[in-house]
């Protein structure tokens, strides 16, 4: 299971583009370089959007909250989440530059 | 042409109206051309917008249509010629239409079009069932010009279909133009609502109102479906009022939903008629126009149409013409004032 710890943080691709349509239920990422498409659940797009917009400092407690998990149930399913968006290339794994030299 | 290209259905089909040029050698009073003319991309470039319509059609799971046209397409010939074989050689393409005026389709061109495989139809255009009422629209002598093409292009057996563009001037003509294209060995009549833009922006007394219109696609829906000897394509906005049943009438507007207009630069438009700016197909590539644009999430969205449009209970299946609304209040999402439901 991917660890999301302090080190890593995650920032949208800068090729996808995320899309929500509440009232019927749909919500999509589309990357608009290669024109793959992923229709994603509420949940889903619910982090990505705050990955977007840079949130991700306090993602783990406010996805618990939002969802009302525990923290570690939290932690769980967000790692899930981070780790199918990984492999899709919807998020990339950022560095700072001294944390980069150590990895 | 050995094998006749097949008809699509549309969840099958992407349509691309791609205009090659926008320079013409007429100049045709209700033209949708607004004066301000783009540069004609090398044909190099022009590889590359096929290329991309190539890989996004595959990326879709769709198959291509294209028409191309212009300005008059046949200015440049050559660039047409190469881009046809293109397309004649991709699997990603089902057919292509040309749009010319058919100024200058001779014998000779005619069969240089007859070699290309993929070419499922040319398009020509008349205003009327005479030349004086043609020719009032489309210049001197151009009643007698087209009807040459046509007959040029039906020696080599290409399919022709006609274009007229409906108005208070010519609506009564229409009985008598079937008859004639009947005898001309046309395959198809496309019936076109004017709208009052580009050239024609100053024609706004000739759009018909939505009762003539009603009383006029009642005829033309008699006339297609008894014994027409031209098939009268019936497959627009608002047809769906007079045909509620017949699944071939009527058809919901493509603009955000299966089809894109690429303009001599590159430019993108949803729609042709509807000449929004939604990118550039060289620098933005089209996934970023399709995923990305407002405006056509605005048009695929039918909880944004106002008006009437908003509650009709065809909205899977009309949704109107989002041109006429844009040309006749400003607003591209407002209810189709032709509509007389």
């Amino acid at each position: 299971m991917l660890e999301v710890d302090q080190i890593a943080e995650f920032v949208l691709s800068e090729d996808i583009l995320l899309k929500a349509f509440p009232e019927t239920g749909q919500y999509y990422a589309f990357d608009i370089k290669n024109g793959d498409h992923f229709s994603l659940n509420s949940t889903a797009h619910w982090v990505l959007d705050r990955i977007a917009h840079d949130d991700f400092g306090l993602l783990t407690e406010s996805f618990a909250a939002e969802f009302g998990l525990k923290n570690e149930d939290a932690l769980k399913d967000l790692a899930d989440l981070i780790e199918s968006a990984l492999e899709n290339k919807i998020i990339i794994r950022r560095y700072n530059n001294e944390e980069k030299k150590n990895v | 042409m050995a094998e006749k290209p097949t008809e699509l259905n549309f969840e099958d089909e992407f349509y691309f109206q791609w205009h090659i040029t926008e320079r013409c050698n007429w100049s045709c009073r209700h033209c949708y051309q607004n004066g301000n003319r783009a540069d004609d991309l090398p044909v190099g470039k022009l590889m590359e917008i096929c290329d991309r319509m190539e890989e996004a059609v595959n990326k879709w799971g769709k198959t291509g249509t294209v028409s191309l046209t212009g300005g008059e397409p046949f200015l440049r010939k050559e660039e047409l010629h190469t881009l046809m074989s293109r397309l004649d050689g991709s699997d990603s393409f089902a057919y292509y239409d040309i749009l010319t005026n058919g100024s200058m389709i001779g014998e000779k061109e005619s069969e240089d079009l007859s070699t290309h495989k993929k070419l499922r139809r040319v398009q020509v255009s008349l205003e009327g069932a005479t030349a004086e009422s043609n020719d009032a629209v489309r210049g001197k002598g151009s009643f007698k010009v087209v009807s040459n093409a046509i007959r040029n292009l039906r020696a080599q057996n290409i399919e022709v279909s006609v274009m007229m563009t409906i108005t208070r001037n010519n609506r009564d003509e229409i009985p008598a133009l079937v008859e004639i294209l009947g005898t001309m060995g046309v395959q198809a009549l496309a019936l076109e609502r004017l709208v009052p833009e580009g050239n024609g922006i100053g024609m706004k007394d000739l759009v018909l109102s939505s009762h003539e219109l009603h009383d006029l696609y009642e005829k033309i829906y008699k006339m297609a479906i008894n014994d027409s000897p031209v098939r009268i394509l019936l497959y627009r906005p608002i047809f769906n009022l007079v045909g509620c049943d017949d699944p071939t009438v009527g058809a919901l507007c493509s603009a955000g939903n299966n089809a894109l207009t690429i303009m001599p630069d590159g430019t993108v438009y949803p729609c042709r008629r509807l000449p929004i700016p939604i990118g550039n197909v060289l620098t933005d590539g089209l996934y970023k126009i399709w995923y990305g644009s407002d405006v056509l999430w605005t048009l695929r969205d039918p909880k944004n149409l106002k008006g009437k449009c908003h509650d009709c209970e065809l909205l899977t299946r009309c949704r109107g013409c989002r041109a006429m609304a844009y040309f006749t209040t400003g607003d591209y999402m407002t209810e189709d004032p032709q509509c007389w439901k």
